[in-house]
């Protein structure tokens, strides 16, 4: 058991600091908590929510969607190989328009860029506060993940 | 200011309260203790002389390694000199403590972005990135 009149390590290794100023680890999840539940109730949001939920329930959007899915799938080994006929490239391009031109698909894209817009002013902030990029900080599993 | 006042010369879409929100959010992650030492950390790296020194000469000799390896004169000497480098600027503390201290503020980020992103149900980072690729 530790001597009680032992000063601790960490205090020994930053001593300039004012403790009260550091902000700990339960007030940061909790102001995270409160930004969030705050960005949850923009229109902004609200609108992408309920985009999303149209267009997960538009069957003809959904079935559009499937169609091009699986036609991208089948070509994928020649798409990597760039060796498309004109033919599939053509149909590929027919499915892609229909899937993009379906009304709910466009509003949802809509909505997802209003709500892009928005957060990237907010992640502009934070980066700014923490002289760090807050969006390729958070990037996980991979370059691109 | 009039709150109810809101111009827009720039199309600011932050309102007041997520605007506050946001703040907050951003005084509390820079008052936090991975970002306060991070701070602490580059401070200390800056004043460092010869850790200074070090990621300089390091940097010079990756763009010479580079030049030369698209020229294809790049020789094995270069390269021990280079993991030498390499080596040296691993063993210093001052940028080993950077490094340390950065780890820990981009640990502590992620965190808080998981528990935003839990409550949105969207992963927050994602987007507030400005360019798609790596």
């Amino acid at each position: 058991m530790k001597n009680r009149d032992e000063p601790r390590v960490d205090k020994l290794v930053d001593t300039t600091w004012n403790e009260l100023e550091v902000a700990p680890r339960e007030v940061v999840m909790h102001a995270a908590r409160q930004f969030a539940e705050v960005l949850s109730l923009t229109d902004q949001f609200q609108a992408f929510e309920q985009a999303y939920l149209d267009f997960r329930q538009d069957t003809e959007a959904q079935s559009a969607m499937e169609e091009y899915q699986q036609k991208q799938s089948s070509l994928k080994a020649l798409i990597m190989l760039n060796a498309v006929s004109e033919e599939d490239r053509n149909e590929l391009k027919v499915l892609y328009d229909r899937f993009v031109h379906q009304p709910s698909v466009v509003r949802f894209i809509e909505a997802q860029d209003k709500l892009i817009e928005l957060s990237q002013q907010i992640g502009d902030l934070l980066s700014q506060a923490i002289g760090m990029d807050f969006g390729s900080a958070c990037r996980t599993g991979g370059c691109c993940g | 200011m009039d709150s109810e006042y809101s111009p827009a010369p720039t199309q600011n879409l932050l309102k007041t309260d997520l605007l506050e929100a946001a703040e907050n959010l951003a005084e509390n992650l820079a008052q936090s203790e991975p970002f306060r030492r991070l701070r602490t950390a580059e401070e200390r790296l800056s004043r460092d002389r010869e850790a200074q020194q070090l990621l300089s000469d390091l940097s010079d000799l990756q763009q010479k390694v580079r030049t030369m390896q698209y020229s294809g004169k790049l020789s094995e000497s270069d390269l021990i000199l280079l993991r030498a480098m390499q080596s040296a600027v691993l063993a210093n503390q001052t940028i080993r403590n950077h490094r340390s201290a950065q780890e820990l503020a981009v640990g502590f980020l992620q965190e808080v972005n998981k528990e935003i992103s839990q409550l949105l149900g969207i992963d927050f980072a994602s987007l507030t990135r400005r360019s798609g690729g790596c």
